[in-house]
């Protein structure tokens, strides 16, 4: 079995090493320091089960968890936290695995033992929790069994295409299945509706500018594209920009 | 008598209704055959002592069913105003009752004792008036001793949420965790953790109001930092400033360790390159100036809820340690999160 550990903290890593390989020294072990080092190493090394630690910097285990699992063939996922009300509360609800650290030797093996691979519905849920319901740092796109994740502060903009909606990059354009409603509402702090189709990343307006046909366009960072801005929007956009 | 009524008191029916109603009506005739003592029916002692017992039973059932069914409507109501109403219901009833009573019986009217007008209007309202007192004074130990109750279940709560807030699972747990993987590949350093770990619980478990010397609460924020070190390695980069005079000053135990614990908590934590904490302590003006200071990590969410609610616990902690004259600021811009605590400067006394 391939199994991946993700934990910020180097000595948490090297302990759940020690007990792996103290329990089962035929697992292979893979390291990571944070969510989104998690996911290229499960693009990589394709893991069977992942001891997820929650808190981690850039991207935690929940949000992680929740990218794994829209994988056709996800690997198990059991959580490790050292103490979190929230986390294990949500845990209980969803039957979803975790340990608590400092990890006991016989309650990884027992772990261990019964890796089956989680469902996906559970892993997508406990990340819905409310208490857990900020905004993801990273949208992620699946292409042949890998996972690709654009961090959301490098988003330009959302575009609704046909079914999809596209996700704009300074270097690159991905297409995910989220709803163009959904993502408005989710990243409202950092995004703001400029047309029925699009929604663009605050961060990036640069100006906005008239065409002559006297309709409003805005000037973008990190790209000569300029997006239109709807009749219905520009009113709003401009109390922004001005504001 | 009726003391100050808090507003969201409930009256409670349940239970102590019987007794509540026995006591009551066994100190209203109480009251009354204490009036009467010179009054017996007939002269006869048997009788009257007999006649008043079947009269309290009688006035406690007659008191007692209005009561027993407004019970639900009453429950509910705050105590202002359930307590006037229970009252006002027990009164007429007694009224009710006794004007009856003495209509169908004018010989009991003596018993009662002289009143102003003739007929039983008089009588019925002074067995009315007795009754109403009793049971003002029956609400009146019933009501403190609940709320005597109450405010010693609340501190007890209280207690033990502040105990449960100073142990610090976070630090503890994940401490812990760090030593059982020190164990094998560095036992000193794994020696050490736990030295340092019992020394600042020893300083935490303690009661806080003590006084102890800045120098004294630097070594325990070092030690505290130390411990955080093994598992955030070069994350964690703390500067040390403090001036002589300050060293010497006194302040309530634990003032610097929990800011220190928010800090990495908030600043260092959640970045992968971690950053520095800084710490200064200084005299101005006859006063003890701190400032503890994190950066702020790139958070790619709304002001972290947690945060605002460990401030406020920080805050009221430090007001309610150095007992009122303390200002403390909290300052967030967008690079660096400061909190500074401006207290008056209390000097240790002579050296040994």
């Amino acid at each position: 079995m391939k199994i991946l550990i993700v934990d910020d903290e180097k000595l948490a890593r090297d302990r759940l090493r020690q007990l792996v390989g103290a329990l089962a020294p035929e697992h292979e072990i893979f390291e990571a320091a944070n969510g989104r080092e998690a996911l290229f190493a499960v693009n990589d090394a394709h893991p069977d089960l992942v001891l997820m630690d929650i808190r981690m910097p850039v991207m935690d285990g929940l949000e992680s968890a929740m990218h794994l699992s829209h994988l056709d063939d996800p690997p198990a996922v059991i959580f490790t936290t050292a103490f979190d009300q929230h986390a294990v509360a949500a845990f209980e609800v969803n039957a979803v695995d975790y340990l608590l650290k400092p990890i006991r030797r016989d309650r990884l093996a027992t772990a261990l033992a019964k890796v089956s691979t989680v469902t996906t519905q559970q892993l997508r849920r406990v990340k819905e929790e409310p208490d857990m319901g900020a905004p993801r740092s990273h949208v992620s796109v699946q292409l042949r069994g890998q996972i690709t994740v654009i961090p959301v502060n490098e988003v330009i903009y959302f575009m609704a295409e046909n079914k999809y909606v596209k996700v704009r990059t300074a270097a690159e354009r991905h297409y995910i299945e989220d709803s163009l409603v959904s993502l408005e509402e989710e990243f409202r702090d950092q995004f703001l509706r400029v047309h029925r189709n699009a929604t663009v990343s605050i961060a990036h307006i640069r100006g906005m500018a008239r065409s002559d046909a006297g309709r409003w366009h805005l000037r973008l960072k990190d790209t000569e594209e300029m997006l239109e801005v709807s009749r219905r929007h520009t009113a709003a956009v401009r109390d922004w920009i001005r504001g | 008598m009726i003391a100050v009524l808090r507003k969201r008191q409930l009256l409670r029916f349940k239970g102590a209704a019987i007794v509540t109603h026995v006591v009551a009506v066994s100190v209203t005739f109480a009251i009354a055959s204490a009036l009467v003592a010179n009054r017996l029916l007939d002269g006869n002692l048997a009788r009257t002592t007999a006649i008043f017992v079947l009269a309290a039973l009688a006035l406690a059932a007659v008191t007692y069913l209005p009561l027993r069914a407004m019970y639900r409507l009453l429950q509910r109501q705050p105590l202002l105003v359930a307590a006037p109403a229970a009252l006002l219901v027990a009164g007429t009833a007694a009224y009710l009752a006794a004007w009856l009573t003495i209509a169908l019986r004018p010989s009991l009217a003596v018993a009662v004792g002289k009143s102003l007008s003739p007929g039983p209007h008089g009588p019925a309202l002074e067995v009315a008036a007795i009754t109403v007192l009793a049971y003002a004074v029956v609400i009146q130990i019933a009501v403190s001793t609940r709320r005597e109750r109450m405010a010693r279940q609340m501190n007890l709560g209280n207690r033990l949420k502040a105990l449960q807030a100073r142990i610090r699972p976070h630090f503890f747990f994940n401490t812990l965790n760090s030593v059982a993987s020190l164990i094998r590949s560095d036992p000193e350093a794994a020696e050490k953790a736990v030295e340092d770990l019992a020394d600042l619980f020893r300083v935490v478990i303690r009661a806080d109001r003590r006084l102890v010397t800045l120098a004294e609460e630097l070594e325990i924020a070092r030690q505290y930092i130390s411990i955080e070190k093994l598992r955030l390695g070069d994350r964690l980069r703390v500067a040390w400033h403090a001036s002589a005079d300050a060293l010497s000053a006194r302040v309530p135990s634990l003032t610097l360790q929990p800011l220190l614990e928010n800090a990495v908590y908030h600043g260092i934590e959640p970045s992968m390159t971690g950053g520095t904490i800084t710490v200064d302590c200084s005299c101005e003006d006859g006063r003890l100036q701190v400032l503890v200071t994190n950066p702020v990590p790139r958070l790619r969410r709304a002001p972290n809820s947690g945060n605002q609610v460990a401030l406020k616990n920080i805050r009221e902690r430090l007001i309610r340690q150095f007992g009122g004259d303390v200002r403390i600021n909290i300052r967030d811009t967008r690079e660096r999160f400061n909190i500074s605590i401006d207290a008056p400067l209390i000097e240790a006394r002579a050296s040994k």
